[in-house]
């Protein structure tokens, strides 16, 4: 009993200490974004000279959205003779093909693939297209984006610095009237874009490719074998694959665009498991390679450390309220005391356990939408949410990592209304 | 009942952190999707067109006979349009301008709000201009100051000592003199030559045209030799120094300070993390970007004819005589030619 009890208490400790460096971390971004120097980022660059882009979007079954992402994408400020769009129908049953097909024939811009043999799913479609693209880079939006015409150059541009291998821009939702869900997420990308992903970029960290709004070298990830068609998170994937190849990727917070986020929560939920799924798999993946690489700088190693176990930690944490559930009935609770204790545990409480909410607020107010902030107390019901589902996800990364069981990619179910698009404009 | 009071408190702080959110829930003041400008496309020359495109508009409706015209611009404002101006020394303006033909203007001049010039301008010396939008060329006299931009179509000359403002911009040549100091510049070139001078090597610049591969990259440079060729990029993780005279065909990007040597040659972009230094007479055919300063010395030539490139430096950028840059200068610093 007493060796568990240990266990126990070293494993409390362990959570204690997981959540405090993230506490840290959240802090260092969120004033980093305040109050530190900003880097500048490179869309002030005027270059005549940029380089061929091909735009893929791989689509399943999208025919509530094709039209619009496509009417947009033809209106890019962009040299149309370096301009390719691949939309790519992957295994479509509804009209999807017929519409693309239509705007194929009016504009030789578009350059359509259609897919009915072989493996489905992004990663798989993506290397095909990749096969079929001419453009040096490649520009990725996922269907229900809503490109603004800046945005291809905005991305382009990034890949003057020869060390850049991939570029992210941020995703901003554009449903956020639908109803509280869509308030909430809109929240959480203000968050994760504005300040989280915008600090790594400041602090020359690991800025995550989202695989969708942003690019990467074609002839790079060709190089380094294409897209793993068993990861779900092939984005992530990617990210690491660069950066321990000593590719950097980029986040270019003026590259927005909008999407349009889940607004029902079965839909969120299945989402985000399977987010924790391919994330998880790709943290099984790349762990002892990122501790070993010799590319990576001590930061970017560290927090390529941090990015990697973002969907590991709530599972931790779930554990580690269970253990003190269990330390709690066992009456073992006295791990140390003292003032020093009460004066940790205090500091916590009034900066720590907010931490990601500051962040959050921090973006409201950097965004100008104050008002938003008053919606931050909500965050604690998404989180509980996320936790259970991203807890199932992990489940399901390490039964695929001990059975090898084959990942079926599964499409997130579109919400649009004739209108929002128009609303958008 | 005490219990049931403690219960009722229990439940209103529990309540109470939600409250002010389920206000927001109900009058969504910050419901709308944040706001992205879906006709944002990156313009140099944004300011003067915009301002032009709206006096084309009025002078559609209103017509374009001399004499002062109320219009509704952003707010309601006068327009003045004139034939030929001549603003005599120390007197201020205080209207919009549209100037069918010729500006010149007497020392101590001053113009309050935004002037459109069809035809030649002459800006003379210590004069305050807001704005210009010029058809034709202009020439701006010592120590005049530019409060936000002024744009031309022809040449742009620039004598001693002018502050520039936010930014100018020309389609064409723009000649800036020594200690003056800018933040954005546009032209082609720009240049800090004597006029008259020519600063153009005389190489053959199609002969050096040659692709390279973004993969063929040699990592961990840290000096490359005088005299010395590299086919591909070089990628410094500190600071990097090029050998005079030496030939980079491909990029070539910094963690550290970045100098390049006199005479020396880089086929693609130039990116440091810190200073750049481009030496007497190097060339550079991409474009420059720091997070610090960059320094063009004697005779240095960023980019080349046909084309648009950029000198970019968070910090500050310092131009010294004779160096020539075809197409874009921005700084969040202090630029000045020296």
């Amino acid at each position: 009993m007493e060796m568990v009890v240990s266990i126990l208490k070293i494993y409390l400790i362990f959570t204690i200490v997981i959540m405090v460096l993230y506490a840290i971390r959240h802090l260092i971004f969120t004033f980093n974004r305040f109050f530190a120097e900003q880097r500048i980022y490179y869309n002030d660059i005027i270059n005549s000279d940029l380089e061929t882009v091909s735009v893929l979007i791989p689509m399943h079954n999208e025919e509530k959205v094709v039209d619009h992402i496509l009417d947009q994408l033809l209106n890019v400020d962009y040299d149309p003779e370096k301009l390719e769009i691949i939309p790519i129908n992957d295994f479509s049953s509804d009209g999807t093909k017929e519409i693309i097909e239509r705007y194929a024939q009016q504009d030789a811009r578009i350059r359509p693939l259609h897919r009915y043999e072989g493996e489905r799913g992004k990663p798989a479609a993506l290397n095909e297209a990749m096969g079929l693209a001419t453009g040096e880079i490649i520009i990725v939006f996922d269907a229900d984006y809503l490109p603004p015409p800046g945005i291809i150059k905005n991305i382009a541009i990034s890949f003057s610095d020869p060390e850049v291998g991939a570029v992210m821009g941020r995703v901003v939702p554009v449903n956020t009237r639908s109803n509280v869900l869509a308030r909430f997420l809109d929240l959480e990308r203000a968050g994760g874009y504005q300040v989280d992903q915008q600090a790594r970029y400041n602090l020359k960290l690991l800025p995550q490719y989202g695989g969708t709004v942003g690019g990467f070298r074609r002839c790079v990830v060709m190089d380094l074998g294409s897209f793993d068609t068993a990861m779900l998170a092939e984005d992530t994937e990617l990210t690491y694959r660069l950066a321990l190849k000593g590719w950097k990727v980029l986040y270019a917070n003026r590259a927005e665009c909008y999407e349009e986020v889940p607004e029902s929560w079965a839909v969120r939920a299945r989402q985000i498991r399977r987010w924790s799924r391919g994330h998880n798999g790709v943290m099984f993946k790349y762990f002892l390679p990122l501790l070993r690489s010799t590319e990576l700088t001590f930061r970017e190693k560290f927090d390529g450390l941090f990015l990697l176990l973002v969907y590991a930690v709530p599972v931790i944490l779930l554990f580690g309220l269970l253990d003190s559930l269990a330390l709690f009935f066992l009456g073992e609770m006295n791990i140390y005391s003292g003032v020093a204790m009460l004066l940790f545990v205090g500091a916590y409480n009034t900066f720590g356990n907010f931490a990601p909410f500051y962040q959050v607020g921090a973006a409201c107010l950097l965004d100008g939408t104050p008002q938003r902030i008053l919606l931050l107390p909500f965050l604690l019901f998404t989180f509980v949410f996320n936790l259970w589902y991203v807890a199932k996800g992990f489940l399901d990364a390490v039964i695929d990592l001990i059975t090898f069981r084959k990942r079926k990619w599964h499409k997130t179910e579109r919400f649009r209304k004739n209108g929002v698009k128009e609303g958008a404009a | 009942m005490i219990l049931l009071a403690c219960f009722l408190l229990l439940a209103l702080l529990f309540v109470l952190p939600f409250l002010p959110g389920i206000r927001e829930f109900i009058k969504k003041e910050d419901a709308s999707p944040l706001y992205i400008n879906m006709n944002y496309s990156k313009d140099p020359r944004f300011f003067a067109r915009s301002f032009k495109s709206k006096i084309q508009e009025v002078l559609r409706t209103a017509g374009d006979h001399t004499g002062i015209h109320e219009v509704m611009l952003s707010k309601p404002e006068s327009l003045v349009i004139e034939n030929n101006v001549l603003v005599a020394a120390g007197s201020r303006k205080r209207n919009l301008h549209y100037i069918k033909e010729r500006l010149s203007t007497e020392a101590h001049a001053a113009f309050e709000q935004e002037v459109y010039v069809c035809g030649e301008t002459i800006i003379g010396a210590d004069n305050e201009i807001r704005a210009l939008a010029c058809e034709a060329s202009v020439r701006i006299l010592p120590r005049t100051k530019i409060l936000r931009w002024l744009d031309a179509e022809g040449d742009v000359e620039v004598a001693e000592a002018c502050d520039l403002g936010i930014s100018v911009t020309s389609a064409r040549k723009l000649r800036v003199a020594p200690r003056c100091t800018f933040r954005r510049l546009y032209g082609f070139p720009i240049s800090t030559g004597e006029p008259g001078e020519d600063n153009f090597p005389s190489w053959d610049l199609q002969a050096d045209e040659k692709q390279v591969d973004c993969t063929m990259i040699e990592r961990g440079v840290r000096s490359v030799e005088p005299g010395s060729s590299k086919d591909g990029s070089i990628i410094s993780d500190k600071s990097l120094t090029i050998g005079e005279q030496s030939r980079i065909m491909g990029h070539v990007k910094a963690h550290g300070t970045l100098r390049i040597g006199a005479g020396a040659i880089v086929r693609g972009n130039v990116f440091a993390e810190k200073d750049i230094i481009l030496g007497p007479g190097c060339r550079v055919f991409g474009t420059v970007f720091t997070q610090g300063k960059v320094t063009c010395e004697r005779n240095a030539v960023v980019g080349m004819e046909g084309k648009v490139k950029s000198v970019v430096a968070k910090k500050g950028i310092e131009l010294q005589q004779g160096v020539n840059i075809y197409g874009f200068i921005s700084t969040e610093g202090e630029g000045i030619v020296l």
